[in-house]
Parts: structure tokens; C-alpha cells; sequence
């Protein structure tokens, strides 16, 4: 095996980085990691063919649409791209979707999740942060309420989630309010990811 | 092999599926039955194994099963859920069907009963529902059901191909029982005369199980004692037209026993005839889609859908459950070229009650021909089993909506496409329901905006203030 990827390394773009090693530090086998290589070079190739994901093809694989801009996309493109260099990399993205699979612990998924939402990164969801998120999604969606509902909405989960009272959810806060609620999570993981059990697999491979 | 094979699936499939035990196998597929994750339903999983199906050179026929089985939406075929795959096995999610294989089950009813009359009024005895509950709950394995019900939907249906997706063979010469197999070697219950037809004659259209005493006689093994093709158009069901190769046998609808509603007790004789009648002059007569998009028996219909309409305690959603369904957050659609939103839709309603909401919806869906669930959550099951409007192309539709109590007075209403095509829901929802809740809705979000001729612009009674779309 060493010999046959050393050989085709050589082709792989910048970003690329040794399945192998990505494996061990993941949850996904080798040929899951490589199976994910070509949903990467598909992706990272449909704008720029530099085979990195820039914002743009990110939003593209998205919403089939590269100029849509979209708070949360955002927010999980910052997340994604660890280095912080605009960009997405192949190991970046192996890593950032790792999050995703189904097998991944719970307590990861909801510190990605609370790191998500802390829009200002400041350690705290606060009350305007998730106000903004409610007001960017009931724009995304057309929905259009009332300040005083949104207010109100604001209101009641706050209620719900910040124990203490101080008018921010912190880590421990966040974590006992989605373990109530599970499905607070649920787009925090992708059945497809589960490579032996699902369809995108059979459409890269085939 | 057996033993790791029965490890292996264990496992949760996909995050959605637990597998439980083999409910049966055919030539080339296991059954498993299986409960979703999320909300506990039975289901039970067919499994191919991709390889075998390839070497067998059936592997088009899989595909066929799928396409044709999700295009079949009828009370006696069993629904395809969804289909999964892996680089060697295909998965097809069904529908569950209890009660044991169809041929055991009726060699218990028949031998419960008197000697069975043949030729004459069959529902005169026992089952209390006849053919409708052995059509319609009738194999563990699910395959026979589908194998027996999937062909005539394909071969009808004026967008399929030509050929059958099983072939049929008669068994007389081949396997000496005098039966029609499928390719996968099920036996299909068939008229005696069919099996001395060839398949040229189209033989296969004959699914004399379908007829109104047909599962007591006509699938029986032996075929000296099964109804025959005379005898059933002897029949004062059949009598009107029964020469015509468009007559009732032929086409696709279901032939469901009628019952009383007020009783529970089958119609019989006239009164069947005329229950029948009058649900075919109800049809419209665009002979194309007709076979397909029949609407169901008023009858069965009504008798199939309870009614509480009152006790519903909406879940409410929190700011992160609305912030969560986010599309930007749906990283699914990297995975899936196909995965599409049109199939979700969503609005929100202010100060109505949630049981407002839902009488309100009851009414609008039962205007339409749908045959309404509501639990007490407020999810409301919406089902449409056949013909809603002359152009509905996907026939039956089935839509579930939820309610969500998002603050005081304010509540968003999710509607799901839970089977037939996008387009068929779309103008549901755009014909249907938005112009009637036009008074109470605030706004409306879809996934994307529908085609502009599904804009409901024709609509006198349309009343809508923000419309998006």
C-alpha cells in the first residue's frame, strides 16, 4: 500500500496529506479516507481548480449556489478551516467531518456545536449572539416574526438553558441543556459518513 | 458466514435502522426486520448482495424493484422507505407487513371456514376483511407481496420501459406445479388458464388475487381447485364490459373488499356492485394516468381513518432547534447530489391554537380525499391514496405535518413530503393548503421557490398575502 500512494502522492495537491495518518487520528479507516479524498477533489476542484475549498466552492457543494452567503455556512466554513487561512485542506476537512460521523462521542459534537454558535468567540453563547443566529435563520427562511417574538423566543431558552442565571450560556450550561434536548444536535451528525452503510460511498467508488 | 453475517447487521444501519432478526430469504435477498432509530417503527430491510445480483445478471431488476416500487403507492403494496447501498450490498427499507407468509395465512383462514363456495359470493364468511387484509398484510418477507403487485404498475405506467421487470415463466412445463414463478422463483397466484397461456398473451397481467373472492380460491396451490378466468367474469362485478381488454382484471386498481361502514360487514351482491360502480363513475376518465391514480374506495377510507381532533400538546422549539435547521448547517447535501429540500416545507401561523391549526388542516386534507392521522403531538398524517386533482402526476401523495410551538401564540408548521413526488407535494402545498390557510398564515418558506406554474395565480379563492414564491 505505502508504495502504490507514494506513487500517486506525488500528483495529490498541496493540502494533501497521508491517509494513513489521518485514519489513526480519526474514525474513519483508510478507505474511508480516501473515498472522503474524492468528495474533497470533487469539491475543491469545481471553481478553482487548485484543489483546496475556498468559501466559494464551499458554498457551492452547499446550496448549488457560489454567492449565497449564509451565516451558518459561515460559521462552519471558520470552524472547518483550522489554520485560519481562508481555506479549506484536505486534512482540515477530514478532521472537521470526523466531527460529523455518527460514532464520534457526544461531548464532541456539542463543543463543536457550542463553538458554532459562539458567534464573537468569547466563550459564551450570549444573548445577542443567539438572537442574531434566530433573526439570521427567520431571514433565511422567510419567516418573519416580531421583534417581541423573537424577543420571546430569545426569552424562554434562555430560561431554559442558563441555569446560573447570568444571562450567557457557558460550556457546562450548554452541554446539560443538549443532552436534554438531543435533536439540538441533530445536523451535528451525517449518517453518510457511515461509509459501510451508505450511498454517497457506492456513488464515489462507482 | 451465516453467523458473522448475522453479527454484522447487529450494528445500527446508517444512524437509522436497528436491525433485528431474518424474517426470510429469497434467491438472491434476506429480509431483516428492523426498527428506525428515531421513532421505533417497524420496518423490515431487504438485503441483496450486489455481487450475487451481478453474477445472476438480475441485478437491472433490482433497480427495476426500487423504481417501480417507489412509484407504487397503494394499501396493498407494501411502501419503499428508502434505499441504501454499500459497495456490496443493497439495502431497501420497507414498509413492515406482519401476519406471516400470505399462503399459510390463507390455508389457516380456509381452514377456520366452512368448505369455500367457489365461483359465487365469496365474502359471504369469514375473514371478517376477506381479501383486503390477506392482500394487504400478507407476507413476513414482504418480497411476495411486492413481486406480485410491483409488474402491472410498471408495464402501465406510460414512462417505464417495456419490458416486464420480472419475467415470468409458466411452471407448467418448467417446474411442474402450474404455477407462474417469478425470475426469483416466487410463485405468483394465478388463474389456472394463465399457466396454460404463454407469456406472449400477456399473461402476466392476470393477478386474479386482486378480484373480489380471489384470495380464497384463486391462491390456492393446486390449481384444479382455483377459480377460473369464467368464473370470475360471471361474476356481476365483472359483468359490465369484462370483454374489453381495459376492464376491471386489467387494470391497476385495487379491488378492495368494500365493507360497510356503520358494520364492518363486507358488502355483498348488489350492493357491492353498485358501491363499485359508483366509484368508478367518480373517476375521471383521462385514460393515461387512470390505472394508476384510481381514487381509493370512499369506503375504505373512511373506515381507516380515526379521528381526535382535540387533545394536542404541540412540542415547543427553542431558538437552537429553529437555529438548527439551518440549511447552511445541512451539510448532508455534500454527500448527497440528489438530497433536495423541495420535499420540506415550512410556515408559521400567529395567534391560532394548535388545535385550531390542526382541525383547520384536517379539513383542508379532507377536502382534498386525504385520509387524516392526528397524534397527539401534533403531528398530523396526511394520506392520499390515489387521484387528488387531474394533473397530480404522482397519484397518491402522503404528507406529514408537525406542529411546533415556537412562543405563546405563534407556532411553525413543517410539512414533509412522506412519499410520492416532489411535484405532486409542491402543488399540495401551493394549490391546496396555502391558499386555504391564507388567513392564518403569516409567511411561507420553502426549500426553493416551485416552478412559476405551480404558482397558484388561477385560484379565485386565493387569499395569500405574503407569498414568496
Amino acid at each position: 500500500m505505502g508504495c502504490a500512494s507514494s506513487k500517486q502522492f506525488k500528483r495529490r495537491t498541496p493540502g494533501y496529506e497521508d491517509p494513513n495518518i489521518l485514519a489513526k487520528e480519526t474514525t474513519f479507516s483508510v478507505n474511508e479516507v480516501e473515498a472522503l479524498y474524492e468528495l474533497y477533489k470533487k469539491i475543491s476542484n469545481s471553481i478553482f481548480k487548485d484543489g483546496i475549498i475556498h468559501k466559494e466552492e464551499f458554498q457551492l457543494a452547499l446550496f448549488r449556489n457560489s454567492s449565497k452567503k449564509n451565516l451558518f455556512a459561515d460559521r462552519i466554513f471558520d470552524l472547518f478551516d483550522q489554520k485560519r487561512n481562508g481555506v479549506i485542506e484536505f486534512g482540515e476537512f477530514v478532521r472537521s467531518l470526523n466531527i460529523f460521523h455518527p460514532d464520534t462521542p457526544m461531548t464532541e459534537k456539542i463543543a463543536f456545536a457550542f463553538r458554532l454558535y459562539d458567534l464573537r468567540c468569547t466563550g459564551f453563547i450570549e444573548r445577542e449572539e443567539l438572537k442574531e443566529l434566530v433573526i439570521a435563520l427567520l431571514n433565511e427562511s422567510d419567516l418573519f416574526l416580531s421583534e417581541e417574538a423573537v424577543e420571546q423566543i430569545v426569552d424562554q431558552t434562555f430560561k431554559q438553558a442558563d441555569a446560573n442565571g447570568d444571562g450567557k450560556i457557558d460550556p457546562d450550561e450548554w452541554k446539560d441543556f443538549a443532552c436534554k434536548n438531543p435533536a439540538l444536535l441533530r445536523n451535528m451528525t451525517l449518517p453518510y459518513l457511515n461509509m459501510q452503510k451508505s450511498t454517497w460511498a457506492r456513488a464515489v467508488v462507482m | 458466514m451465516e453467523k458473522k453475517d448475522k453479527d454484522a447487521h447487529q450494528v445500527i444501519m446508517g444512524g437509522r435502522y436497528r436491525l433485528g432478526r431474518l424474517l426470510g430469504r429469497g434467491n438472491f435477498a434476506k429480509v431483516y426486520k428492523a426498527h428506525r432509530t428515531s421513532t421505533g417503527e417497524a420496518v423490515a430491510i431487504k438485503v441483496f448482495d450486489k455481487e450475487a445480483a451481478r453474477r445472476s445478471g438480475t441485478a437491472g431488476l433490482v433497480t427495476r424493484e426500487a423504481g417501480a416500487m417507489r412509484r407504487a403507492r397503494h394499501p396493498h403494496v407494501v411502501r419503499l422507505h428508502e434505499v441504501m447501498a454499500t459497495r456490496s450490498r443493497v439495502y431497501f427499507a420497507m414498509e413492515y407487513a406482519g401476519g406471516g407468509e400470505l399462503l399459510e395465512r390463507l390455508a389457516r383462514v380456509a381452514a377456520g371456514s366452512r368448505s369455500p363456495s367457489r365461483g359465487a359470493t365469496s365474502g359471504s364468511s369469514s375473514p371478517p376483511s376477506g381479501s383486503a387484509t390477506a392482500a394487504a398484510c400478507s407476507t413476513a418477507t414482504s418480497s411476495r407481496r411486492t413481486s406480485s403487485s410491483t409488474p402491472e404498475a410498471t408495464s402501465r405506467s406510460p414512462t417505464s420501459g417495456s419490458a416486464p421487470p420480472w419475467t415470468w415463466t409458466a411452471g407448467t412445463a418448467a417446474r411442474g406445479d402450474a404455477l407462474l414463478h417469478t425470475a426469483c422463483g416466487t410463485p405468483a397466484y394465478v388463474a389456472p388458464e394463465v399457466t396454460s397461456w404463454t407469456a406472449a398473451t400477456g399473461a402476466r397481467r392476470w393477478f386474479l388475487h386482486r378480484g373480489p373472492q380471489a384470495p380464497r380460491t384463486a391462491a390456492r396451490p393446486e390449481p384444479n381447485t382455483r377459480i377460473t378466468i369464467a368464473e370470475i367474469k360471471a361474476h356481476p362485478w365483472f359483468q359490465k364490459g369484462a370483454s374489453s381488454s381495459s376492464c376491471c382484471p386489467l387494470t391497476d386498481e385495487p379491488l378492495v373488499l368494500l365493507t360497510n361502514t356503520e358494520t364492518g360487514a363486507p358488502l355483498l351482491g348488489k350492493e357491492a356492485c353498485k358501491a363499485h360502480h359508483h366509484r368508478r363513475d367518480d373517476d375521471d376518465d383521462d385514460e393515461e394516468d387512470e390505472t394508476r391514480q384510481r381514487k381509493r374506495s370512499k369506503v375504505a377510507a373512511e373506515s381507516s381513518s380515526p379521528r381526535t381532533s382535540n387533545a394536542v400538546t404541540p412540542r415547543s422549539m427553542n431558538a437552537f432547534d429553529i437555529i438548527a435547521r439551518s440549511s447552511g448547517l445541512d451539510l448532508s447535501t455534500m454527500f448527497d447530489a440528489e438530497h433536495d429540500r423541495s420535499d420540506e416545507a415550512r410556515f408559521s401561523i400567529t395567534g391560532e391554537t394548535a388545535s385550531a391549526i390542526v382541525s383547520r388542516m384536517e379539513e383542508i386534507a379532507e377536502a382534498r380525499g386525504f385520509s387524516v392521522t392526528v397524534k397527539e403531538t401534533g403531528r398530523v398524517v396526511m394520506e392520499l391514496e390515489g387521484r387528488q386533482c387531474q394533473d397530480a402526476r404522482g397519484g397518491a401523495l402522503a404528507v406529514e405535518a408537525e406542529i411546533f410551538e415556537v412562543a405563546p401564540s405563534v407556532h411553525v408548521v413543517e410539512l414533509r413530503n412522506a412519499g410520492g413526488d416532489s411535484v405532486g407535494f409542491r402543488e399540495f402545498c401551493t394549490r391546496d393548503l396555502k391558499p386555504s390557510l391564507g388567513d392564518v398564515v403569516w409567511s411561507w418558506q420553502g426549500g426553493d421557490s416551485p416552478p412559476p406554474s405551480f404558482v397558484p395565480a388561477a385560484r379565485a379563492e386565493e387569499r395569500t398575502t405574503t407569498d414568496d414564491c
